[in-house]
């Protein structure tokens, strides 16, 4: 017996899961009023923090090292 | 309802009371406790946690880090819940401490993320987590937990930005000197013309996050556990309601505990009765879902269930803990109905130990949870070819746990120095004195 049903992430993760952000997103585009810089903001926020997070585990990784050494 | 008065939202920002300087002090003592004992750990390694190789080595490999890690994502969605009812539903009762909750959130996620870390064996190497992560997130629900946690982490946070931008524009001439290069970070761009697109972009983010919440404790952390048929402990479909049930009702107790603890350091009685007696409704309801899943699982683990699920169901029962967890969730339990009944018997203090009583006593099941389907794979193929396992963490494991509830009660006494705990109602006068000189 296979497993491969197993690799259904892309699926539940982008196909499921994120589909409220997908509706938050089109919300915050298409409703009114319309205000594209205050969205600019906010996607700017979103993306600022997913990139300050990307880095802030790198870092604290090479921290952790010069603890563990 | 009692309104707040900007001068008693900003009084936390001025001169440090003694209150707070105890509060500083006793954690930030704590913190140093507990980074001794981290550094011991990322010195020696997993060895000296109770941790062990599951199976044939008769240990576990998740035990009080993990139970903590879902434990704090359950608080998580208390926060952000209470501040989505304000704004989605109208929840108005609750205003006074929709802020207090969205602060409590982002710490929640952050506790819990780091609890991942104390579990790692080489935490130095967490970059790979994120590098292999689009190979990993086809097959792994750890990954698939990564990928919900950082995202629930970052609507949150955006949440309070955007929510936050037009107090801090409101009161910007009234906060300390020091605060204003960080608010005016925060506020960069800011013009009140962007009012109303902020208010419908945060009920969009309130309604995205709001869906989030069945999607995370109620999917992607459970399916860490529900998937796994190897471990008859965890597997099941009702895994993912069950805990669903379970951290949400944590999530309003701690949300009445940090609320209680704002009320009673800052004398705040605009955090009135109607606000507890709100919470005690919403607990009360919560914590009989969560008696009524426990029951569900009780009764189909004793009355004809396949032989691995009986024995386990049977451990359960008479386990000390669980015993102590389920009738500490009994009491308070009756406590709560007892006040929707007569409202009179509310009394603040004894809501603040009822809440600690059903937190500590969902933090024992979860813990339970994660450490019994470990110790017990009898499910074939495994059957009488693994050991019975055993666990008991050491001092090491216990002082990081605790270390990381200091660390969130450190993180809260900072953050009521950078922003207002309180959302202030624009129709209000803000330009009175400022907090520093109104404490002298």
């Amino acid at each position: 017996m296979t497993h491969a049903v197993t690799y259904i992430g892309v699926y539940v993760i982008f196909g499921i899961v994120l589909l409220p952000v997908y509706a938050m997103i089109g919300g915050w585009l298409l409703g009114k009023p319309r205000d594209f810089k205050t969205v600019g903001i906010g996607l700017a926020s979103v993306f600022g923090l997913i990139a300050a997070m990307v880095v802030a585990v790198w870092i604290g990784g090479q921290l952790i090292g010069l603890l563990m050494a | 309802m009692t309104e707040a008065t900007a001068d008693e939202i900003l009084e936390p920002m001025g001169r440090p009371s003694g209150k707070w300087l105890a509060v500083v002090g006793v954690s930030g003592l704590g913190l140093l406790w507990f980074l001794y004992a981290w550094i011991v750990q990322l010195r020696s390694g997993l060895i000296v946690t109770g941790l062990g190789d599951w199976g044939s080595g008769g240990g576990i490999s998740w035990g009080l880090y993990i139970g903590t890690f879902v434990w704090w994502i359950g608080i998580a969605h208390g926060g952000i819940a209470i501040s989505a009812a304000v704004r989605v539903f109208k929840a108005e009762q609750f205003e006074p401490i929709a802020r207090i909750a969205e602060v409590l959130t982002v710490v929640a996620l952050m506790m819990a993320a780091t609890n991942i870390v104390f579990d790692l064996g080489r935490p130095d190497r967490l970059f790979n987590t994120l590098i292999n992560w689009p190979q990993t997130v086809t097959h792994s629900p750890l990954a698939w937990d990564i990928a919900v946690v950082t995202l629930y982490l970052v609507l949150s946070v955006t949440y309070l930005v955007l929510t936050l931008r037009p107090d801090l524009h409101a009161v910007r001439d009234r906060v300390p000197r020091y605060l204003r290069p960080f608010h005016r970070v925060l506020t960069l761009g800011y013009t009140p013309d962007e009012d109303e697109k902020a208010e419908q972009m945060a009920w969009w983010l309130a309604v995205t996050v709001l869906a989030l919440v069945p999607l995370l404790s109620g999917g992607v952390v459970p399916w860490l556990f529900g998937l796994i048929g190897t471990q008859p402990g965890w597997y099941g479909a009702m895994t993912g309601p069950s805990m669903l049930a379970e951290s949400l009702t944590t999530a309003i107790a701690m949300v009445i505990i940090v609320a209680a603890a704002f009320r009673y350091a800052y004398d705040w009685d605009f955090i009135d009765e109607d606000v507890f007696i709100g919470l005690v409704k919403v607990l009360a309801f919560l914590a009989l879902a969560t008696l009524w899943m426990l029951l569900h699982d009780t009764l189909s683990g004793v009355y004809l269930a396949p032989t691995a699920v009986e024995a386990l169901t049977f451990a359960l029962i008479e386990m000390p803990l669980f015993q102590i967890a389920l009738g500490g969730l009994v009491v308070s339990t009756l406590y709560l109905i007892a006040v929707i009944l007569r409202p009179q018997l509310l009394h603040v203090g004894v809501l603040t130990v009822v809440s600690v009583v059903v937190s500590f006593s969902i933090f024992s099941k979860k813990l339970i949870f994660v450490v019994e389907g470990l110790l017990h794979p009898t499910s074939p193929p495994l059957t009488n070819l693994y050991l019975e396992g055993s666990y008991s963490p050491t001092w090491i494991e216990w002082t990081l746990v605790l270390g990381s509830i200091v660390l969130a009660v450190f993180m809260f006494a900072i953050a009521t120095k950078l922003i207002p705990m309180v959302e202030i109602d624009s129709e209000q006068p803000t330009n009175t004195t400022t907090p520093t000189e109104g404490n002298q």
